[in-house]
């Protein structure tokens, strides 16, 4: 027997070839990034201009630009994560996939464990991709190394796939589960730190908004991008998006339905 | 029956959802090597019962066992040793045929070769073309290559021809018919009573979650008493009465606007009837004759016809559904017991 014909293997390609064949999807995956950055910028150059003393500011590290695009790679880490493995997985159920997999003697963890690979791969491209974009247009090269970058996006990877699991294990339909991950994703853009810097917040809210997976993972991510920092530097941030991915594995694993 | 010529032994099975019934203590034996019909309307309980022999819900209470080995204790085991196509299970569109067939013989240990589970079905034209391309009957027989790549021992078909068209139908007819020919058993459920008398050697016919009769498709025509059926509208009316009366008359039910009656020797009774019509000065403004069909046994054990069944079970459905607020019809959706 070939290794093709391994279940994972199988179901690998499943995910491959449903996004390779899917050319929405690649665009929001690279696309919809890069247009976001590039219409803000612009809109934020403006801006800079009315201040055109301050020509420091424009220095690679300080634009903000350089604010923008870890913020945006978070994002896109998450909406994709959420979005790739919820959207997928409740597709499967309502078309009755689920439960003519639940049929075979295909062992259930290889299907799980086929979306979290394949979002580890998907979310190191997109990684590649947007930090290459950065560097190629606006000069930006990540300050740390490589390794605690890639080590940072794996496990945002494993901590968003485990939401995107969780928040599609009961939905019954397409249009609860748009709901739910729409509830779970909206208020993160806005609140984790992706367009604007969350400690502008009000004290009380600090702690709820620092305890949230994509506030962790854009924290790290500007801290290894633009300061340069070493993964060992970041703890706190590694500890909350592993306790979210943990977190959500385990419950969604408790109450997931195969019907 | 042996425990070896046994595929499937079913005893006192019951499965209870929170307010209804819908499967009511039913016992079936299904021999190897024979294609075993589940008959019956809407909502009698074909479908929970399969995906319980499936292994795909539990039942409440009773005994089931597959090729000798109970499920609970088996599962893994008889997952790899049947096959199965569900009702409404919508394949990868952006999958080609093989494809889709590699991955669902990925998870088989013993499996034969995609191509042959291809020839099988008459899709071996079709291997890359996406499952989104393929029509209703093509997907259908591509859903039955998934079940057939693992080589099984038995095969359970839910539904398998509903909304095709004749043609489709009669080329999933003849894949059901070659693999009774090479010795496998299947269950099949189906809506339609001329498909289970072509197809079946013995068939179940289900109403309200008990079985109602058993048997072969002649011996449960032959419990008729009468192999004969004679369509009759007449005008003006005629009471059913009148019908009764008739010498030979089996059996007279309402059908519409007029009768449909049992009748034992069509050549004697027939001309009784059109005499009996002509003294009471009536006319036949329908008068059609056939031989009787699983419908008939039906109508006779039931007193309506299965498509009547059906529109009162989807008119309960209606009702109970609006009456909830539509609270518990996601439920209703996936296991449709209603």
């Amino acid at each position: 027997m070939s290794v093709a014909d391994l279940p994972i293997v199988q179901l690998l390609l499943v995910r491959v070839r449903e996004m390779w064949r899917e050319p929405g999807v690649l665009f929001w995956v690279f696309g919809f990034p890069i247009l976001l950055a590039v219409a803000l910028e612009r809109d934020s150059g403006r801006v800079d201009r009315l201040d055109a003393s301050e020509e420091k500011v424009e220095a690679a590290g300080q634009r903000y630009i350089d604010f923008l695009l870890p913020g945006l790679l978070g994002m896109n880490l998450l909406s994709g994560g959420v979005w790739g493995v919820g959207w997928a997985l409740v597709l499967m159920r309502t078309r009755k996939l689920l439960k003519r997999f639940a049929a075979t003697p295909m062992r259930r963890g290889d299907l799980l464990l086929s979306f979290v690979l394949f979002r580890i791969v998907v979310s190191l491209i997109e990684a590649a991709f947007l930090v290459a974009f950065g560097i190629l247009a606006f000069h930006l090269w990540p300050r740390g190394s490589w390794a605690a970058l890639c080590a940072l996006v794996v496990v945002s990877a494993l901590s968003f796939a485990g939401l995107g699991l969780l928040i599609s294990s009961r939905a019954q339909n397409s249009q609860t589960a748009a709901g739910l991950m729409n509830l779970v994703t909206l208020p993160m853009f806005l609140l984790s730190g992706v367009f604007f810097s969350a400690g502008n917040f009000p004290d009380w809210m600090r702690p709820l908004v620092k305890a949230l997976p994509l506030t962790a993972l854009n924290d790290g991510l500007r801290a290894v991008i633009l300061d340069g920092k070493p993964l060992a530097a970041l703890p706190l941030e590694l500890g909350i998006l592993a306790a979210w991915g943990i977190g959500s594995f385990l419950l969604a694993l408790r109450v997931f339905r195969w019907t | 029956m042996s425990r070896m010529d046994s595929a499937i032994r079913v005893r006192s099975l019951v499965k209870r959802f929170e307010d209804l019934v819908a499967v009511d203590g039913i016992d079936l034996d299904v021999r190897v090597g024979e294609c075993f019909g589940l008959l019956g309307p809407n909502g009698a309980g074909k479908t929970t019962t399969i995906e319980i022999l499936e292994g795909l819900q539990r039942p409440t209470s009773g005994e089931v066992e597959l090729l000798g080995l109970p499920w609970k204790a088996h599962a893994s085991e008889l997952r790899a040793r049947i096959g199965i196509q569900l009702q409404e299970t919508e394949l990868y569109d952006k999958l080609s045929a093989q494809e889709t067939v590699r991955l669902f013989r990925s998870f088989y240990p013993r499996r034969i070769a995609v191509a042959d589970a291809l020839a099988q079905v008459d899709l071996t034209d079709k291997k890359d073309a996406w499952v989104q391309k393929l029509s209703g009957g093509q997907k259908q027989r591509l859903a039955i290559a998934c079940a057939l790549v693992s080589d099984p021992e038995l095969f359970f078909l839910d539904e398998p021809t509903t909304g095709l068209d004749p043609t489709a139908r009669r080329s999933l007819w003849e894949i059901i018919r070659a693999m009774r020919s090479r010795g496998r058993t299947v269950v099949l459920t189906t809506h339609y009573m001329e498909e289970a008398e072509k197809l079946c050697d013995r068939i179940a016919i289900m109403r309200k979650g008990k079985v109602i009769a058993l048997g072969t498709p002649r011996e449960l025509i032959a419990r008729l008493g009468a192999e004969e059926i004679v369509e009759v509208e007449s005008e003006p009316a005629l009471p059913a009465s009148f019908f009764c009366a008739i010498p030979g008359m089996a059996g007279v039910h309402a059908d519409g606007a007029g009768f449909r009656l049992s009748v034992r020797e069509m050549h004697a009774t027939l001309p009784l009837l059109v005499d009996a019509l002509r003294e009471r000065s009536a006319r036949a403004s329908r008068l059609t004759t056939r031989t009787a069909t699983l419908d008939d046994v039906f109508v006779e054990l039931t007193g309506t016809s299965m498509g009547e069944e059906d529109a009162i079970a989807e008119q309960a459905r209606a009702a109970a559904q609006a009456g909830r607020g539509g609270r518990r019809r996601s439920r209703a959706e996936t296991e449709e017991p209603a």
